[in-house]
């Protein structure tokens, strides 16, 4: 997103940021790749994502018949680039790459194109299963996506701004975790479900044999599951400048500060894959719809009233 | 510098390994899965993500047809094993990763692994660039050209009445199947037929499409094939079988604690609980081993009793004249008295009426949790209709 401000936006980051952002981006992701692997209780988690990628690189693509390739490999790419675009707004301490005025809607957008991209290589591979894992990922898109732009509007509405610095701005004198804590404990279950991670799971679960990614080796699958593990840090890291007060905190400066609590969440996140099994969609929405809608409006109301009061 | 050679050799230590169960050879599959929780590496859970294919006892010629068609599938670089002993399976791991790590290998072996498989082959479309097959070891990216990995072609057998006396166990495959399972009459395309119509639980048309599941699935009942129609993700017929079901000889667990918490890791696995189903698999191997476990088995017990998660999940699933939840709750109990076993369906019996209505997904549960005895099953197959 380098080439993003037209008209030079102070509060960004200089252009340059735009390719390191991939650098740090993956830089994370492979420290949160051996924690996973070391939580997993694997030998030699250090080098288990290097043994991983290497196997994947040398590994030989292949194609199912009739399949649909060109639509499945785009699917396949759209998971990192989507990823990657998300995190253009993301304060890396005090600002972002890109600070859009309309951040928060933009980093929804971004995210919601993981649907399109997982349902692509389910169909993709013309196999019964990459198609159940690929119209999985959709039904749960429909059970999370609601109370996720509630949760994620509701902090908007805190800081009385799309632009996610205004938003870290305004948590000055208090996190907005203390005071919308049913908008976070929401977001971190959206942020796990976006990224088919965790409990959230189903579509590329072991019971459908891999589910949207059954049919995938090689490269293919290195750039479809290292997109998703993007995508997770993205969601993870967007939970600090949303609740977590961004870079705000004591003697640290406040990429540091960013960088601790992007792997606090991280580390909730891998922990509930640890505790909870695959959470079903045929179960799931009912509970997204029934109870976390009406929680997150109820809640999103408070915070307004709360908003009103103090103007 | 041949950095070819290198990856290989660097993903050879940590390879994934795809294992089929062969009937009343559970003793091999269970020193297969204790050496692979050992070494650390990971079980892939289908055919493209293995680099390994490790087959677990002796198939008969059912369920070696099977393994055949799912070696086919399996990306190059790879290595194939058996194991008949439970003795054998280091040795044969150990084999396998100096198989993935020899460039030289693996090279020529995609050259020779296309030139047999070109026998397969009826008539794809796709498939016919036989002369660029060389480099493909090498150049992974290339791969697509063809290579062997472009399976499929077993999904043509399916064709010819997967319900007829001739069906061939192939198109089985890895309980997915590609596309080409379905009994079209709606016209071909790419050499295989289109899905057919039927009317669904609504009154609506809707396509069907026949699906089998297993034998070679993810914390599946060794040898079990059960052949689905599906609208959606919605079963309306399924019919059970086991493969080679005359051939076995029924496996005689040395312990009764140690095959219900085999039967609880499997179901644990399929309900997406990698952590728990990992626990009871290590006191699995602990009781097999002669370890008291009884005090760590009741910490599993209670970890997967007190998940209201899991109980929601599983709560009202119909299997039989009980639910996957009741069924589950005998399973522990049987754990915990450490009496002989939960009541179980012997084979499959019955087992395609119990998933007709079901979704795919509490399919997987009611088998799991059922975990029908594939080793003492009679053959032959019982259809349900919905």
């Amino acid at each position: 997103m380098g080439e993003m401000p037209v008209v030079p936006d102070p509060v960004a980051l200089p252009w340059w940021s735009a390719l390191l952002l991939p650098v740090l981006l993956g830089l994370a992701t492979w420290a949160t790749l051996v924690g996973d692997a070391a939580l997993a209780g694997g030998r030699a988690a250090l080098a288990a994502p290097g043994r991983e990628a290497a196997r994947l690189l040398v590994g030989q693509r292949r194609r199912t018949v009739a399949g649909d390739g060109v639509l499945g490999r785009i699917g396949g790419a759209v998971l990192p680039i989507a990823a990657l675009l998300a995190a253009a707004v993301l304060p890396l301490g005090e600002r972002p790459v890109a600070d859009l005025s309309v951040g928060v809607v933009w980093f929804n957008a971004m995210e919601v194109m993981a649907w399109a991209a997982v349902w692509m290589v389910g169909w993709g591979s013309n196999s019964a299963l990459g198609l159940v894992g690929g119209y999985r990922f959709v039904a749960q898109g429909l059970a999370y996506e609601l109370p996720h732009m509630f949760a994620i509007i509701t902090a908007a509405l805190g800081a009385e701004s799309l632009r996610l610095t205004t938003i870290v701005e305004a948590q000055q004198d208090m996190w907005f975790v203390v005071i919308m804590p049913v908008a976070f404990v929401v977001y971190l279950m959206s942020a796990a479900a976006m990224a088919f991670w965790g409990p959230f799971d189903a579509p590329v679960g072991p019971d459908v044999a891999g589910g949207a990614a059954a049919e995938l080796s090689g490269v293919d699958r290195l750039v479809f599951t290292g997109g998703r593990w993007l995508l997770l840090v993205v969601a993870a890291a967007m939970a600090v400048p949303l609740f977590l007060g961004g870079g705000a905190g004591p003697f640290l400066p406040a990429w540091a500060w960013v960088a601790v609590k992007t792997a606090a969440v991280l580390a909730l996140l891998l922990w509930l894959r640890h505790r909870f099994p695959t959470v079903r969609m045929d179960r799931y929405v009912e509970f997204a719809w029934v109870v976390l809608i009406p929680l997150t409006i109820a809640q999103a109301l408070a915070v307004a009233l709360v908003v009103l009061g103090g103007a | 510098m041949d950095l070819t050679a290198l990856l290989l050799r660097v993903a050879a230590r940590r390879p994934h390994v795809l294992v089929v169960a062969v009937p009343g050879a559970t003793g091999v599959r269970l020193a297969l899965e204790a050496a692979l929780a050992r070494r650390g590496w990971p079980v892939a859970p289908g055919p493209a993500d293995a680099d390994v294919l490790a087959v677990a006892g002796m198939p008969g010629p059912e369920l070696a047809a099977v393994v055949d068609a799912v070696w086919e599938q399996v990306p190059a670089p790879r290595a194939r094993i058996g194991a008949a002993a439970p003795g054998d399976v280091d040795e044969r791991l150990d084999a396998a990763a100096a198989l993935l790590a020899d460039a030289g290998h693996q090279r020529t072996q995609v050259v020779s692994g296309n030139a047999s498989h070109g026998a397969h082959i009826h008539s794809r479309p796709e498939h016919g660039d036989h002369t660029e097959h060389g480099d493909h070891a090498e150049h992974g990216d290339h791969a697509e050209h063809g290579d062997h990995a472009e399976h499929g072609d077993h999904a043509e057998h399916g064709n010819h009445g997967e319900h007829g006396a001739d069906a061939a166990p192939d198109h089985a495959g890895h309980g997915g199947g590609h596309g080409g399972h379905h009994h079209g009459h709606g016209g071909m395309v790419a050499g295989l037929p289109m899905a057919e119509l039927g009317p669904d639980r609504d009154g609506l048309t809707l396509d069907r499409l026949h699906v089998p599941l297993g034998p070679v699935l993810p914390d599946w009942p060794a040898g079990l094939v059960v052949r689905l129609t599906l609208q959606g993700d919605v079963i309306q017929e399924a019919s059970a079988e086991v493969l080679d079901a005359r051939h076995t000889e029924p496996y005689e667990w040395p312990s009764v604690a140690a095959r219900e918490l085999d039967g609880l890791a499997r179901f644990l696995g399929v309900a997406g609980w990698p952590s728990a189903a990992g626990q009871a698999r290590r006191l699995r191997d602990a009781a097999l081993a002669g370890d008291r476990v009884e005090a760590e088995v009741g910490a599993l017990l209670r970890r997967v009793r007190r998940s209201r998660t899991l109980r929601w999940l599983i709560k009202g699933i119909p299997a039989g004249p009980t639910d996957v939840a009741a069924l589950l709750a005998a399973r522990l109990a049987a754990i915990e008295a450490a009496l002989p076993a939960a009541p179980r369906a012997v084979g499959s019996a019955g087992l395609g009426d119990l998933l007709v209505g079901a979704e795919l997904a509490a399919a997987r549960l009611i088998v799991a949790t059922l975990d029908p005895d594939t080793d003492r099953a009679e053959a032959g197959t019982e259809a349900g209709h919905g």
